[in-house]
This record gives C-alpha cells, sequence and structure tokens, in this order.
C-alpha cells in the first residue's frame, strides 16, 4: 500500500527532527550552541530527510523551510520561540524579511528569465524550428544524425528548460525511431543520446541548470560571470558529449545506417515572432558580455520578462507554464542557506570537523562523491539545495583555499557539476524519466550509460582540478 | 490488464472472430474483447468499469436482434464515463436516417461499410485511437508505435511546456 508507506516515511521525516529539537541543547556536540542554532539544526534534518524520503512533493518540503523558519527563528515569530526559557542562550533572531527575500532572490529572477525564454520560444516555434534546420546538415548517416541530436539537444537545454528540449527532441526523433526494427540497439542508442545531452548540457551555463544557479547564490557577488562560467562548463560539457557520442557509437551499434529525416519546419514570420527572436538572441549576447555594458546575469534575466509580457508574447495564461514548483524548490533551499549562514551555524560546523586535517583533495572528493550520488536518486536541485550551504562553509575552514575567491569558486562548480552527473536511473532526472516513457530504452541502459558518463565526467572534473592546482 | 480497452460487438460469431483478428495489431497497448449481444457487453463494460479500465474505443455492429448497434451506441454516448470513447459503427445495413441521428446525437466517429477490408478497418481503429490517446493520456508517447506515431509526437511536442512543468 503506498498510502501507508508515505505516512510511514512522513512520520520517520519528522519525528528525527522532533527529537533534535526536544533534547537538551548542550547535548548536540557544538560549542555555544544557541537556541536558534539548535533549532536550525533540527529544520536541516527535516529538510534532510523529507527531500531525500519524498513523503510529499520537493516544493512543499520547501515552503515549509521558510514557514518553519518565519515561525520558529525569524524576529515575528511565535512569542514562544522569541523568547529565552532557561539558561540557554537563545541567539540572535533572524530578520523574517531577510526570509521571504528568497522568494525574491536574484536567482528566483534568473530563473524566472530563463522560464519566459522557454515559453515565448516554444510558442513561436523557434526552438523546433532552429531544432529542424540545425538537424539538417548532419545529413541522414545514423552517428552524424545521433550528434547533430546531442549538440543540439545540449545546446538547447544550456539556455531553455532540460525537460522541455528532450520533449522537443524526442518528438522529432521518435517517428523515425517507430518504423526502424524492433529492437534495434541503435535506435536506442539515438533515444539515449537525448537525455545524456539533455543533462550535460545544462553543465554549460548559469541557468542550464538550478543547481548551477544555486552555486552562483553562495559566491561571492560578481566572482563568477555568466561567461566566466561557461569559459568553465563548455569545454567540459563538450568533451563529455564527445566521449557520450563514442560510447553509445560501441554499446548501440546500429543495423541501418541511414536514416529516413524528415525535417520540415518554416520560421513564423509575424511581428511577435520577430520579437521572440530578437529579444532572445539579444538576452543571450547580454548574459555574455557583462564586461562591456556592466549589467550581470541577474538584471539581464528580468529584461526578456518585461519585453515579452508587454508585448503580448506571453499572456496571463502562458504565466502559468512558469515552473513555480522548480521556483519554489530553490526559494527553499535559499532560505535554508541564508539560516545556516546568518546564524553562524555554518561556520561553527564548519570549524568543529577537521577538514584541514582530512586534506583538501579528500574533502574536494568527498563532497563531489556524496552530491553525485545522491543526485542519481532524488532532485538534482534538492541535492544542491542541501550540500552547496555545506560545501560553502567547509571551503571557508580549508587552508589552501584561504585568501581568495578561487578555492571557494572551485567547489562549488565542482559540486554543481557533480550533481548534474547523477543520471543512472529514471528518477534521476526529469529528461532521464521523459525518455524511459517512450518506451524504447530499459532502466538498464540508463544504468550502463548513466555510470560511464557520471564516471568519466567525475574523472575529468578530478583531473581538471589537478592541471589547475 | 491494459490500461484501455476495445470492444467489438456482433452477433454473427465468425464476423466477431474476424474483427477480432484484424485487430491483433493493436493487442500490445490495449485489452481486444469481443461480445456477441449488447447485453453481454454490457455487464462485460462494467465489470472493466469497476476494474479501472477505460472504454477507448467500441466497434458495434448494427443489425442485432436486442437493439440496434446506433441506439446503443447514442445510448453509451450519455453517459460521461464513455463519452470520450471513440465509436464506430460497423455495418451493412444502416438506414441514412439513423446514422445522420447518430452523428447528430455525437454518437458516432466513424462508419465502416460491410464488407470491410483488413486494412481500412485497420487504418479508421488506428486514427480514432489515436485521438483517443492524445485527448485522453498525458504519458501518450508508449502509445506512439502502435498508433499514428508522427501524429502524437507531434501533440506531445506542442505540450512541452505543461509537460515540463509538471516533471
Amino acid at each position: 500500500m503506498p498510502e501507508r508507506s508515505t505516512l510511514l516515511k512522513a512520520i520517520f521525516c519528522t519525528g528525527i527532527p522532533l527529537l533534535i529539537l526536544a533534547m537538551p541543547t548542550s547535548w548536540i556536540p557544538l560549542p555555544e550552541l544557541t537556541l536558534v542554532q539548535h533549532r536550525i539544526i533540527a529544520i536541516f534534518v527535516m529538510a534532510a530527510l523529507l527531500w531525500i524520503l519524498e513523503p510529499v512533493p520537493v516544493f512543499a518540503t520547501s515552503l515549509l523551510i521558510i514557514t518553519l523558519e518565519v515561525v520558529m527563528i525569524s524576529d515575528q515569530g511565535w512569542q514562544g520561540f522569541t523568547h529565552t526559557q532557561g539558561n540557554v542562550p537563545l541567539g540572535e533572531l533572524l530578520p523574517y524579511q531577510s526570509i521571504f527575500a528568497s522568494f525574491s532572490s536574484p536567482i528566483i529572477i534568473l530563473f524566472m528569465g530563463g522560464f519566459a525564454l522557454a515559453i515565448a520560444a516554444s510558442k513561436y516555434e523557434l526552438d523546433t524550428n532552429l531544432a529542424r534546420v540545425l538537424l539538417k546538415p548532419f545529413g541522414n548517416h545514423i552517428h552524424a544524425v545521433m550528434l547533430g541530436l546531442m549538440l543540439i539537444t545540449a545546446v538547447f537545454s544550456m539556455f531553455m528548460s532540460n525537460t522541455a528540449t528532450t520533449v522537443m527532441m524526442l518528438a522529432i526523433l521518435s517517428p523515425i525511431i517507430a518504423t526502424a526494427p524492433q529492437g534495434d540497439l541503435g535506435s536506442k542508442g539515438l533515444v539515449l543520446s537525448i537525455p545524456i545531452a539533455a543533462n550535460t548540457g545544462g553543465i554549460a551555463t548559469p541557468i542550464g541548470t538550478p543547481p548551477n544557479a544555486i552555486a552562483l547564490q553562495y559566491l561571492p557577488e560578481g566572482s563568477v560571470t555568466f561567461l566566466e562560467w561557461m569559459m568553465i562548463g563548455l569545454p567540459f560539457v563538450i568533451i563529455q558529449l564527445a566521449i557520450a557520442w563514442v560510447l553509445l557509437k560501441l554499446l548501440y551499434p546500429a543495423k541501418t545506417a541511414r536514416l529516413p529525416l524528415a525535417l520540415t519546419g518554416q520560421f513564423l514570420r509575424s511581428p511577435k515572432a520577430y520579437i521572440v527572436y530578437v529579444t532572445f538572441a539579444t538576452t543571450i549576447l547580454l548574459w555574455l558580455t557583462t564586461q562591456l555594458h556592466g549589467m550581470n546575469a541577474y538584471v539581464v534575466a528580468i529584461i526578456p520578462l518585461a519585453v515579452f509580457t508587454l508585448t503580448g508574447v506571453i499572456n496571463k495564461q502562458d504565466l502559468k507554464l512558469i515552473n513555480w514548483d522548480v521556483l519554489w524548490l530553490v526559494a527553499g533551499g535559499i532560505a535554508m542557506g541564508m539560516a545556516l549562514d546568518a546564524s553562524g551555524l555554518a561556520v561553527k560546523i564548519a570549524n568543529n570537523i577537521d577538514f584541514a586535517s582530512m586534506g583538501t583533495w579528500l574533502v574536494i572528493v568527498s563532497l563531489s562523491l556524496i552530491c553525485y550520488m545522491m543526485a542519481n536518486f532524488m532532485s538534482n536541485t534538492a541535492t544542491a539545495n542541501l550540500i552547496m550551504p555545506i560545501a560553502a562553509a567547509v571551503a571557508m575552514t580549508i587552508p589552501a583555499f584561504a585568501g581568495s575567491d578561487t578555492g571557494l569558486t572551485s567547489l562549488l562548480m565542482i559540486v554543481a557539476f557533480s550533481s548534474s552527473l547523477g543520471m543512472i536511473l529514471p528518477v534521476s532526472t526529469p529528461p532521464n524519466a521523459l525518455a524511459y516513457s517512450t518506451g524504447f530504452i530499459e532502466t538498464k541502459d540508463l544504468l550502463k550509460t548513466g555510470l560511464l558518463i557520471g564516471g568519466t565526467g567525475l574523472g575529468l572534473i578530478y583531473l581538471g582540478l589537478w592541471l589547475w592546482f | 490488464m491494459n490500461k484501455y480497452l476495445i470492444l467489438c460487438i456482433d452477433d454473427e460469431r465468425e464476423v466477431l472472430e474476424s474483427v477480432l483478428t484484424d485487430l491483433t495489431m493493436f493487442e500490445q497497448q490495449f485489452d481486444i474483447e469481443g461480445c456477441e449481444s449488447v447485453a453481454e457487453a454490457q455487464t462485460f463494460l462494467t465489470q472493466q468499469l469497476e476494474a479501472g479500465q477505460a472504454l477507448a474505443l467500441i466497434l458495434c455492429d448494427h443489425m442485432m436482434p436486442d437493439i440496434q448497434g446506433v441506439d446503443f451506441l447514442i445510448e453509451l454516448n450519455q453517459q460521461a464515463c464513455f463519452q470520450p470513447t471513440k465509436k464506430i459503427l460497423l455495418t451493412g445495413q444502416a438506414g441514412l436516417e439513423a446514422t445522420i441521428e447518430a452523428v447528430n446525437l455525437g454518437g458516432l466517429d466513424c462508419y465502416i461499410a460491410k464488407p470491410w477490408q483488413a486494412g481500412q478497418l485497420q487504418q479508421h481503429v488506428k486514427h480514432h485511437l489515436t485521438q483517443y490517446i492524445i485527448e485522453q493520456e498525458a504519458d501518450m508517447m508508449p502509445y506512439a508505435p502502435v498508433l499514428e506515431t508522427q501524429t502524437i509526437a507531434d501533440a506531445w511536442q506542442q505540450r512541452r511546456l505543461e509537460i515540463a512543468a509538471q516533471s
């Protein structure tokens, strides 16, 4: 009975944090712990359990975090929580405004800008037409087509939702696959190439996938620009795609070398369609040229939103297509990270675990491996929400990282990259789930390719780090 | 048990068998059942409905002893749970008036004259099943290989933002 197991999970996920909350503060092995910090530990444990076991949707957990924070640790919270009882110091209550501000954090605006581009592009068929036009030069040899599919999917998922891109590309591909002989390995390879490219492509830009933006949230303002992120992310994506292409060719040899691709499409020519084309191109250009005009990625992101709503490209109905659940999920993570940081808890935990003696390498590798493993089984965004604040605090205590932002930046980027590499199961990422739902591939296909691509990705990250430092 | 059911009704055993044979290409994704009378079909449908199976398509003969096919389809269409069902009349004898009435009352999606060609029957059934799946099934891609693949892929692509917003 699914309902019963959900209930058991929910009881477990709230029971453990309640126990933590109920025990005396002095039992927790951290020095001079305040009541506020004690409560934050309980909230964090609850968030982690709920995000991992998912008895409730991940965005609901986010909202619960924000609610509990304003009630339990804010200066406008419940009276019973805002006054000290006993001899444990209360600690500093957080301003309630800054907790609520997580809903309107620059990261949220960045994502709304990204969603606006995706909605406008698909409403005016820009994405499908562009995909068809770009796919044509790759001809009709199966391996060339696969390369084309992968490159286009990856580029699109750098600027649009990985999920919408996957649907679009699978829809282009599946009529061809359906006519291929049943059980042809080559067809499987083609279908697999799309979720792999979508998962991978997201790594290349700050807006490609939520974990990247969450990493930016924990970096000092302006330490990594859109372009700087791409200069590291893009080569990584290109190498990974090349590896994936070769692997898929070897693992899924095709019986038929030629594919009958029917690529017809007509770019729309209405004034509104032109507004979409121009705005889309301009936004990406502005994102890449922060140095020239001074506007950072967040400020640029609100421009397409304004243009599209003013011109009617995006109307009231279309607004509903924004992935509000993703925005809330990210907002909850921001609120969690903010509480850990502002209360001084993050630094206190990091200082009390002797990371320095563990060696810089061990710290980096274990954080990235934990992140990779979690991301395989749960939402990548929720993973980043949990690991990123810890990684940011740990980075501050590593002696090798002292004195510059480079250490912090590399660690957080590694964590973000690692969370995007988790793709071994249908449930790992929405693109995997969608590809799996077509019925053309099986779990073992995702498992095999996911492990290989994840492995080469992690190897590549560590190699890069080793060459760099 | 598949999620969706295809039901064929004909009082002549051999005709029923031949229809069922022509439809075997759909059996991977749909349960295909045959009934020799409307009464039998009604009992069967009630039972399947309780088991949670939806009727995707019904192929019904017209001239039957207890009730005319057209009237049964109209009756079905008045029940909310069978409204989305695609309804096909398979007959050589339905009068023009009865047919017009059925179309006007929304009880008929397609009319196939007897004797039929297997290919033609399959094409009509495929088309209406495709429409049904696009209208009723959010997770439509698994049906694409046996139905009109391009149409389903296009419909799926059209809905990509909703799908992205939901997954």
